[in-house]
């Protein structure tokens, strides 16, 4: 009978311990860690709608986004409150590796490949979190770049910006807007510039179709196009019609005429509003010039995704990727989030509403939306790898050695890849 | 009955009692365990091993502090430039706090409140929030300095924070600004406790006020000086906010001309390669760095002798 007993505790025991462990569970707690405050609210509005819909209780942390690498890494090394989705900004895809060992987050290849959602993601997307064969992101959005430029400062220099077909076109026209000059300064800057590759030098490189490292993910910044993208960037340095990238006062210089165009992704566009509302000036928007006529025109910056942390037990992955998956592509919520923060959804299948058909007051009815749904299904590739982000730094601390003039392009595009290749054997 | 419990009491009140000096060090003391001393074993522990990433490693002995001192070239330019940083601090920022305070214990107390309390208040504000200041005022075409420049008619178009050569220099006079007026508190604070009667009579001796000065007040102020070398020297060997933030990009100047030690510790656990290991012994190397700079600081200035 005590055996009997036993035995029958064993099965029930086992048999709860079988359901616990296949999916969350009733009323669990998903913990969620984000740095983006605009996501944050967003995710925060359908808060209860998914708590509802996958019956878990979702908590939401917000991490500042240059702590978040470092946090992540102490807390997952720890193994104690490690959260289970994390949200991280492209800069920070170094938690990612071609090895899922190394990586901070589980590969979702496995998902994905039966997603019929995961299919209609721009390609192009995905490939930032494409690391060897694993993908370990879903993308929250693809920010196509587009030109925003202010047509009366252009056009009083005799400028028609929508006739200007290259770069090398823009950067001539672009003399005529800075010859203005006081105090020995262009009042007039026709870009801003980041220091290297960042901002726009890192856009228009993406136009070249150049590559800084191989499909290996071995560093290759020496290879003839990327060194002929660089060494023709430093002529158009050269013309002194740029000027540095201000993040705290970039509306104001839009708005008071010293800054008359720049390359945006959508989450950048408005900080035109205020010098559009000022109606001093009437702003546009167009594609990107061609690097080479053909070529592409657009590119992408900045980013956020949505992955499963390592710390998540394997059999929880699934039902997590199912949370993630509406979080990210639920139709109805992504046309209220290009409604809500201009930031178009990376699932194409939304693309044809007309909520990306309106016309633009700001840039006298112009429809930005349907001309970053263009921009989206151009969108270039980038060749992706795990030392990509450190390859960057690399780049951008010689950059300002070669735009001195201390440094050639031939001699700092070596120091670099010096730099980077060490960091493949580590 | 009653009379016993008041004798039980009374002995356990008093050896209660006894203890208590070790309940009023008891808050700091836990503190100190958890987040000095705890870190401290655990950065031990964690140099000898290959954790990288969220991989706690294997021991691997020494073979991380042999790859920080002989392998890798960027922590000896570190180290370089963390001295130039610490010399050019110290030089710059003693001398004048030293003048400053003497200049303000010799004038009238109505103005000295005002003056201190001026030339303090730099160092009440955050680190990352100077570095962004000064990162505007030096820049290359929005920039306060290049504006000023301009209007006096000099070339105002420098970029200064893309000017490897300056890397380090404009972070000593950012430093500058910042530290000065606190070194200038404690060296003020030192004069007004020097007894009023003994230069009263150096100067019926007849001593000339600079001979005052060099004789009687540098040597009492002795324990100030020391107190802000030593400090000042290990503050400036651990920088790591104005690296990271006064250049844009966070590169750390151009071709990485400002990149200090802790910088160089932050790449390798955090923002680089996660090699936490390898950090953690770069970080004990640079440890044992700054205890021997301070102890021959001590030694030098002669800190600790019998006659203290």
């Amino acid at each position: 009978m005590k055996k009997r007993l036993l035995v029958s505790m064993v099965l029930i025991a086992l048999v709860i311990g079988l359901f616990s462990s296949v999916g969350l569970g009733a009323g669990k707690v998903v913990t969620m860690w984000s740095f983006a405050d605009n996501n944050i609210v967003e995710w925060k509005a359908r808060q209860a709608d998914i708590e509802k819909k996958f019956n878990i209780t979702l908590k939401i942390e917000q991490v500042p986004q240059n702590a978040f690498v470092q946090r992540l890494q102490a807390t997952m090394m720890d193994g104690r409150n490690c959260p289970d989705i994390v949200e991280w900004m492209i800069e920070n895809n170094r938690i990612l590796n071609a090895n899922p060992a190394k990586a901070f987050v589980a590969p979702l290849n496995k998902y994905v490949a039966k997603s019929a959602a995961f299919k209609k993601v721009v390609p192009g997307r995905v490939g930032w979190v494409k690391y060897g064969k694993n993908i370990y992101g879903l993308p929250h959005d693809v920010h196509p770049v587009v030109l925003v430029y202010n047509d009366t400062l252009w056009k009083s220099v005799g400028v028609d910006m929508e006739k200007i077909n290259t770069w090398d076109e823009f950067f001539v026209a672009a003399q005529k807007l800075s010859a203005e000059k006081k105090d020995g300064k262009p009042v007039h800057y026709a870009l801003p510039e980041n220091g290297g590759l960042n901002g726009t030098m890192f856009m228009i490189w993406q136009q070249t179709g150049s590559q800084i490292l191989d499909k290996k993910g071995n560093p290759t910044f020496e290879n003839a196009a990327f060194k002929s993208y660089v060494t023709q960037w430093m002529k158009w340095y050269k013309t002194g019609t740029m000027c540095s990238w201000d993040w705290g006062n970039f509306a104001a210089l839009l708005n008071n005429g010293t800054l008359a165009s720049y390359c945006t992704p959508d989450w950048w566009v408005s900080q035109v509003d205020t010098a559009a509302k000022a109606g001093k000036y009437q702003f546009k928007v167009r594609a990107l010039p061609y690097y080479k006529k053909g070529g592409s025109r657009t590119a992408s910056w900045g980013g956020s995704f949505l992955a499963i942390t390592k710390s998540v037990k394997p059999a929880e992955q699934a039902e997590l990727y199912k949370i993630m998956e509406y979080m990210q592509y639920d139709e109805s919520s992504v046309k209220s989030r290009y409604k809500e923060t201009g930031m178009l959804p990376p699932f194409a299948n939304v693309w044809g509403d007309s909520i990306f058909k309106q016309a633009d007051p700001r840039f006298g009815g112009q429809k930005l939306g349907e001309l970053q749904v263009q921009m989206a299904k151009e969108m270039p590739n980038v060749v992706n790898g795990d030392i990509f982000w450190d390859a960057i730094n690399d780049f951008n601390a010689q950059y300002t050695e070669i735009q001195a003039g201390k440094l050639s392009v031939d001699a700092g595009l070596k120091k670099t890849q010096a730099e980077a290749k060490k960091r493949v054997t580590k | 009955m009653g009379g016993t419990t008041t004798t039980d009491s009374k002995f356990k009140w008093s050896k209660l009692t006894s203890y208590t000096p070790y309940f009023f060090i008891a808050p700091f003391m836990t503190l100190l365990i958890i987040f000095n001393f705890y870190p401290f074993i655990f950065g031990a522990k964690i140099s000898l091993t290959d954790a990288q990433f969220i991989n706690p490693g294997e021991f691997i002995g020494f073979k991380n502090f042999i790859e920080v001192l002989f392998a890798d070239d960027k922590f000896i330019v570190s180290v370089i430039h963390s001295f130039q940083y610490a010399i050019g601090a110290l030089v710059t920022q003693i001398p004048v706090a030293f003048v400053l305070a003497y200049v303000l214990n010799n004038i009238s107390k109505r103005f000295r409140g005002v003056l201190r309390a001026s030339f303090f208040v730099p160092c009440l504000i955050n680190g990352v929030v100077i570095a962004l200041v000064f990162r505007n005022l030096f820049g290359k075409e929005f920039g306060i300095i290049n504006w000023f420049l301009g209007l006096l008619h000099l070339p105002n178009q420098t970029n200064w924070l893309g000017e490897s050569s300056l890397s380090i220099v404009i972070m000593i006079a950012v430093s500058f600004w910042q530290w000065t007026g606190f070194h200038m508190v404690y060296f003020l604070a030192n004069l007004q406790s020097i007894d009023p009667a003994i230069y009263e009579v150096a100067k019926l001796d007849g001593a000339s006020p600079l001979r005052v000065l060099w004789q009687i007040t540098v040597p009492l102020m002795r324990p100030a000086f020391t107190f802000v070398m030593v400090t000042s020297a290990i503050g400036a060997l651990q920088l790591f906010d104005l690296p990271l933030m006064l250049f844009p990009n966070g590169t750390y100047g151009p071709g990485y001309a400002a990149r200090t030690l802790v910088p160089y510790i932050y790449d390798f656990a955090f923002r680089q390669d996660f090699r936490v290991g390898f950090a953690s012994a770069a970080g004990w190397l640079v440890f044992c760095i700054i205890m021997v700079i301070s102890v021959l600081q001590l030694r030098f200035l002669g800190m600790g002798n019998a006659d203290e």
